[in-house]
């Protein structure tokens, strides 16, 4: 276990800035969700901090030892995959060993720490198979394992629940969790699913184009976002961003943004921003409705309760408590305040 | 009580005769064409199994059928040695090429060192000049360097192909990266990972490797003719020895078939025990490729 930073680091490709001036504390036992699109420089990021990408500028440490010059298998990280990557001429033991062995430990060692990690992971009865053999979940315990079985300073995942299928996946996410705080090590995880990022990090960095926008706890990001773009990523449905004017609230130059599940329906006190919009499409999801609403050529959503329900078609009126209301700057995109 | 007395419609319908004729017309075409492929062989052995005079007949049945011509080729043609020839350089040279494409094609699709696209291209620019060009050059640098009369100049010449380097190349650049890096985090240096990991996972490409160029030093006969087949008859491969019963105004119809299917055999078991392996390189290798 170790704390990670990564101090002023920028990768290059030729023209191209994968990541840039990215700089971000991770603290020992801490679980860290890198999460923005594809192609922000997370996975980049996670990249350099593993050795498999040259850092072009700035210092990685990991603990106290800076490691822009230490090869992969000295860095005391282990990977897990967004492909697994199992050994598929191996056995499952011998996928687990593998790392082990490379460090020439001895032959008990290596089997007392493969038999406790299947143990931990339900693997015992798997040993022997090859990864074809498995399906999908127990790949993707295996390639846990891998990671597990060396003991390492810190977990490094890509991505690693992208290939199960939705039931599977927050089953996994729950698993992935206890077995970090039972374990107590150092995790940078990869995300493109703000959903996996929410429930999963202590804390998220959010990326985009290279650069870091914002980091904080889950509900630093969800109530307080650092700029329009933290502000749309994280959350589902996304926050709705409007002109300012269109709500009466804000000053010129000023965008307003509202989370759907904030919106009322009907005029509220003098406390709220009021607005007339039509009513276009109505997703009906049992416990509430999503309705997609025009508010004059922007489209916004409302998430609300069941009842009363909101008919397609129909023009009403819909409100949000000002204290809801995210004031950004348009031309910076930054976060100015609130309305309230 | 119900009682139906209609036969009951089959749950499957059957073809129809359009389709059986179809299927007939594509039957009776493959079965012609395998036959063109097949008829040769089936004559090849027929006439082993012929007298002299009879090999000259149109006949797939020997008349009368004797095994002289196969007793010859073992004892007074010396088939038996040529065959130890033969399989002694066509393991040495399958080995060599195993190990040394393996190693250059892995190092040329995945190590970063400066000139390899240049190395790359050279090995390429080889391919392009043909085996007649590079004959006396060859045939001089082996007398040269007393080469020459010995099984030692033709291993160094086929020691690796810049065909297989090609191939084995082609072949590491469709294993995903992914293992690769694993195993490096893992621990495991270079040669490690080739040997533990990527040449194992090239394994259908290897086996593809090593029936073709098995094949290939089993067949040759213009490298083994030019290095070692003008003198001592006991370095004579299976197609030197083949090659040696047609004489000038004579063939031995009989022994030369004898030895011709002596000559067949074991690329035959080869190819048999492998071509499950071999199919999937030589497809994955050229779809992916």
């Amino acid at each position: 276990m170790a704390p990670i930073t990564f101090e002023h680091v920028t990768k290059r490709f030729d023209e191209t800035t994968a990541v840039d001036d990215l700089t971000i504390d991770v603290a020992d036992g801490e679980l860290l969700v890198l999460v923005g699109p594809s192609g922000c420089g997370k996975t980049t990021a996670l990249r350099m901090l593993a050795g498999l990408e040259e850092i072009t500028e700035g210092r990685i440490l990991i603990g106290d030892r800076v490691v822009n010059n230490v090869s992969p298998g000295a860095r005391d990280v282990a990977m897990v995959f967004q492909s697994y990557a199992l050994y598929p001429h191996m056995s499952v033991y011998d996928n687990l060993a593998f790392g082990l062995r490379n460090k020439k430990l001895p032959k008990q060692e290596i089997d007392r720490r493969v038999r406790e990690t299947a143990q931990i992971l339900g693997l015992e009865e798997l040993l022997k198979r090859k990864p074809k053999q498995l399906s999908g979940g127990q790949r993707q315990r295996v390639a846990l394992g891998r990671a597990i079985v060396r003991e390492p300073a810190a977990f490094l995942m890509d991505e690693p629940l992208s290939n199960l299928d939705a039931a599977l996946r927050v089953q996994t996410r729950a698993e992935i969790l206890k077995l970090q705080k039972r374990l107590g090590t150092t995790t940078i995880y990869v995300t493109h699913d703000q959903i996996e990022a929410m429930t999963m990090g202590d804390r998220i960095a959010v990326m985009s184009k290279g650069v870091l926008q914002q980091i904080g706890t889950p509900e630093e990001l969800y109530t307080h976002p650092a700029n329009v773009f933290v502000a749309t990523f994280i959350g589902s449905p996304s926050m709705n961003v409007v002109p300012a004017a269109l709500l009466g609230v804000g000053g010129a130059g000023q965008l307003a943004g509202f989370r759907p599940e904030h919106v009322r329906l009907g005029a509220d006190s003098g406390s709220a921003a009021a607005y007339d919009a039509t009513v276009e499409v109505v997703e009906y999801l049992g416990d509430e409705q999503l309705a997609h609403l025009r508010l004059g050529e922007i489209e916004v959503v409302a998430k609300l309760p069941v009842e009363p329900r909101l008919e397609a078609g129909r023009q009403q009126r819909f409100s949000v408590p000002l204290r809801k209301v995210i004031l950004f700057d348009e031309s910076t995109s930054r976060t100015v305040g609130t309305a309230a | 009580m119900l009682q139906t007395t209609a036969v009951a419609e089959p749950l499957v319908p059957p073809r129809a005769p359009v389709e059986i004729l179809r299927r007939a017309f594509l039957y009776a075409v493959l079965v012609a064409v395998a036959a063109v492929f097949f008829v040769p062989f089936l004559w090849t052995v027929s006439t082993s199994f012929k007298t002299i005079p009879d090999s000259v007949h149109v006949n797939l049945i020997p008349h009368p059928w004797t095994t002289q011509a196969w007793h010859e080729v073992w004892t007074r043609f010396n088939f038996g040695l040529y065959f130890r020839n033969s399989f002694f350089l066509a393991a040495v040279v399958t080995g060599a090429n195993i190990v040394l494409a393996g190693l250059g094609g892995y190092a040329f699709a995945r190590l970063r060192f400066p000139g390899r696209e240049l190395l790359f291209l050279l090995v390429l620019g080889t391919l392009m000049v043909p085996d007649q060009l590079r004959l006396i050059p060859v045939f001089v640098m082996l007398t040269n360097w007393h080469l020459i009369n010995g099984f030692s100049g033709y291993i160094l010449i086929n020691l690796v192909t810049a065909t297989n380097l090609f191939f084995m190349r082609q072949y590491f650049l469709t294993i995903p990266k992914d293992f690769e890096e694993a195993a490096k985090l893992d621990g495991a240096g270079y040669f490690k990972t080739f040997s533990r990991v990527m040449l194992p996972l090239a394994l259908p490409a290897v086996s593809a490797l090593a029936i073709l160029q098995f094949q290939g030093t089993w067949n040759d006969f213009f490298w083994p003719l030019i290095i070692f087949g003008q003198g001592n008859q006991d370095l004579y491969t299976v197609q030197l020895g083949l090659a040696s019963l047609q004489f000038q105004y004579t063939t031995l119809w009989p022994q030369l078939m004898a030895g011709s299917v002596i000559a067949v055999l074991p690329i035959v078991v080869v190819f048999v025990l492998f071509q499950r392996y071999f199919i999937s390189g030589v497809v994955s290798a050229g779809v992916k490729g």
